[in-house]
């Protein structure tokens, strides 16, 4: 298998006057192609952050301060605008999370799938052939007819199929889709995992599922990464995750997610405490404050180690975890 | 696939047509009379500027000095025996070849500089911000004044110095609503999407501004026909004996107490207002209606 997607020591830092202020901290990942990985993680934990720096996407005040960014063994932290523009919607597709204001309000449907095309040099006719594939495959019913319509004709379902047809025009070996549900009704969600998961299957695309909910994404993903106050704590193949997870973090994640079966219904499981703020100066293990199961070695910040299948970064086996 | 979307309908109203928005704007009474009064007024001004007037303009008649309103002439004569009425519509001919001019170069220029300086910041906007509020500064009038007293006078550069007073209303009313453009979803999907910048600014950008430039320019129109008319009435308009609203508003105040004098003065200095008056009408007849259409179907315009 060979790495389609690499992060080596990735650095984001927000501007703010004189000084730079770190957020995302050194966040090392591997997605080898046709993999799917899931990068979950409270707000603010920097998932997204990251992931608009492998778009090349990162507007002042925030800026990269370090690392490389290699996409099919090319660096782009290196490439100039007008490169990186190229690979956008081409090689690298990103699915935004919100369909309701992610289209142009006064723009054809069609014409703004069309765009996404010409946009990478494909002649006007030939998109527009196109344009009406795409939408029946992202199931719009009667594209001829909806391809005339506006966006706010439109439900919030619909429109993100239409995004996903943007985002898909160009068949990229890379699909970004970053909280692409949380805006919709809980069927419709369904719906539009289920499509998007359908197309990567058939475009053979590695995929990213940016999401803070682990229940939503945990029968699509092979692998998950979780992330906490910009760092990567654990990354391990799904089923490890869940059955075992590696990191006191993760397995407080998934204590909190409910389980509809239980009879009992106990209180939902919360962890105390908050994520600490980018102002807040962080040493040792970030997790540390709000972690039950922290030591006097925590002072000093774990590096990813090797565990089981995956990575965690904890100074504490899970079988030395008191309960 | 489309088992899952089965049931979902999509309704597709019909596109906005030409002819339903002509229709929507001759309903309301706003709309009616705003069209009748634009008309009227650019109805004047063709048959001026393509010289169909009754009379010549300039041509004076010296045995005809000074008359009062006759089936001959229609507002009288000046103190040259020039017909009013001819030179009445010459001189909206002339304002609205002016301020229409005028507008059009300063929302060019002014939406254009607006539209970098709030795109893309920083070392654009400085200097365009700064040019701009130098702008602000001078009254307007006193500006024109200056610029149309720099300028060798035609109705030209006439145009250009009323266009350069009004730049920087042009960029500071685009610049606002660009800056939260700028972080709306659907430019930032855009971006994401590979889209050219110049082609976010002209396809994405734009046409969600229009509504606002368009407005201004509705405005504007009707300021730019009084500034000329002050410019004239202050002599630094077109150079007589060139018929202008504002020198013919001027020259009559010495006739006065002159017999037959008083309705001379009006016939002029009234259009000049009228046309003011008519494309505020206009714009908020233009307004009005496209408000309408928007809470009506939500279209674009």
């Amino acid at each position: 298998m060979t790495a389609l997607l690499e992060l080596a020591d990735l650095r984001v830092s927000a501007r703010s006057g004189r000084a730079d202020r770190e957020i995302v901290h050194g966040v090392d990942l591997t997605v080898e192609a046709g993999q799917t990985v899931a990068v979950v993680g409270e707000s603010g934990s920097g998932k997204s952050l990251t992931m608009l720096a492998v778009m090349g996407l990162l507007a002042d005040p925030l800026h990269l301060t370090g690392g490389a960014v290699r996409l099919g063994g090319r660096d782009l932290t290196a490439l100039s605008e007008r490169k990186l523009r190229a690979i956008r919607g081409n090689d690298a597709a990103m699915i935004y999370q919100d369909p309701m204001t992610s289209l142009n309000p006064l723009m054809r449907v069609g014409d703004q799938v069309i765009e996404a095309m010409t946009a990478h040099g494909v002649p006007k006719a030939e998109a527009g052939r196109r344009m009406l594939d795409l939408l029946a495959r992202v199931g719009i019913p009667d594209p001829k007819r909806t391809a005339r319509a506006y966006p706010h004709e439109f439900s919030g379902g619909m429109r993100q199929r239409v995004m996903i047809a943007c985002a898909l025009a160009m068949r990229p070996r890379l699909l970004i889709a970053d909280e692409p549900t949380t805006a919709l009704d809980v069927t419709i969600q369904q719906q539009i995992l289920a499509l998007i998961d359908e197309l990567r299957r058939e475009l053979g695309m590695t995929t990213i599922w940016v999401t803070h909910d682990l229940g939503v994404v945990a029968r699509l993903v092979d692998r998950v990464v979780v992330m906490y106050a910009g760092h990567v704590v654990e990354d391990a193949p799904v089923r490890q995750l869940f059955s075992a997870p590696q990191h006191p973090y993760t397995k407080a994640l998934l204590a909190a997610l409910p389980d509809p079966s239980d009879d009992d219904r106990p209180p939902l499981a919360q962890i105390p405490g908050r994520p600490p703020a980018a102002t807040d100066p962080v040493e040792g293990c970030p997790f540390r404050p709000r972690c039950s199961q922290a030591v006097d070695a925590c002072a000093t910040r774990p590096p990813l180690q090797t565990r089981m299948q995956g990575r965690a970064a904890c100074w504490v086996p899970p079988h030395e975890w008191r309960n | 696939m489309t088992a899952a979307v089965a049931g979902q309908q999509v309704p597709v109203a019909a596109p906005p047509t030409r002819t339903a928005a002509w229709r929507r704007l001759l309903r309301s009474p706003a709309g009616l009379v705003g069209a009748v009064l634009v008309a009227l007024v650019v109805a004047a001004a063709v048959t001026a500027l393509l010289g169909m007037t009754p009379y010549d303009p300039i041509a004076q008649h010296p045995q005809a000095r000074l008359q009062p309103p006759s089936t001959q002439y229609w507002f009288g004569t000046d103190q040259f025996g020039r017909d009013v009425f001819s030179r009445s519509l010459a001189g909206v001919g002339n304002s609205l070849r002016v301020a229409v001019v005028a507008v059009f170069l300063s929302a060019l220029v002014g939406t254009t500089a607006g539209i970098c300086a709030g795109f893309y910041g920083g070392k654009v906007r400085g200097p365009v911000l700064a040019v701009t509020n130098v702008l602000f500064a001078f009254p307007p009038l006193l500006l024109a004044l200056t610029l149309a007293a720099t300028f060798t006078r035609n109705w030209l550069t006439i145009a250009i110095a009323i266009a350069i007073v009004y730049v920087p209303i042009f960029v500071r009313v685009s610049r606002g609503p660009v800056l939260s453009l700028r972080e709306t979803d659907f430019i930032k999907a855009a971006r994401v999407l590979g889209i050219p910048t110049w082609r976010i600014l002209v396809r994405h950008l734009l046409p969600n501004l229009a509504a606002i430039v368009i407005v201004q320019v509705t405005l504007s129109l009707s300021w730019a026909v009084l500034t000329e008319a002050a410019l004239s009435f202050l002599g630094l308009g077109s150079p007589p004996p060139a018929p202008s609203l504002g020198s013919m508003c001027s020259t009559p105040r010495f006739w006065l107490v002159r017999p037959g004098g008083t309705w001379r003065r009006r016939a002029p200095s009234s259009s000049s207002s009228w046309s003011g008056s008519i494309c505020w009408a206009t714009g908020c007849a233009t307004l009005s209606t496209r408000e309408m259409d928007a809470t009506h179907d939500g279209s674009p315009w």
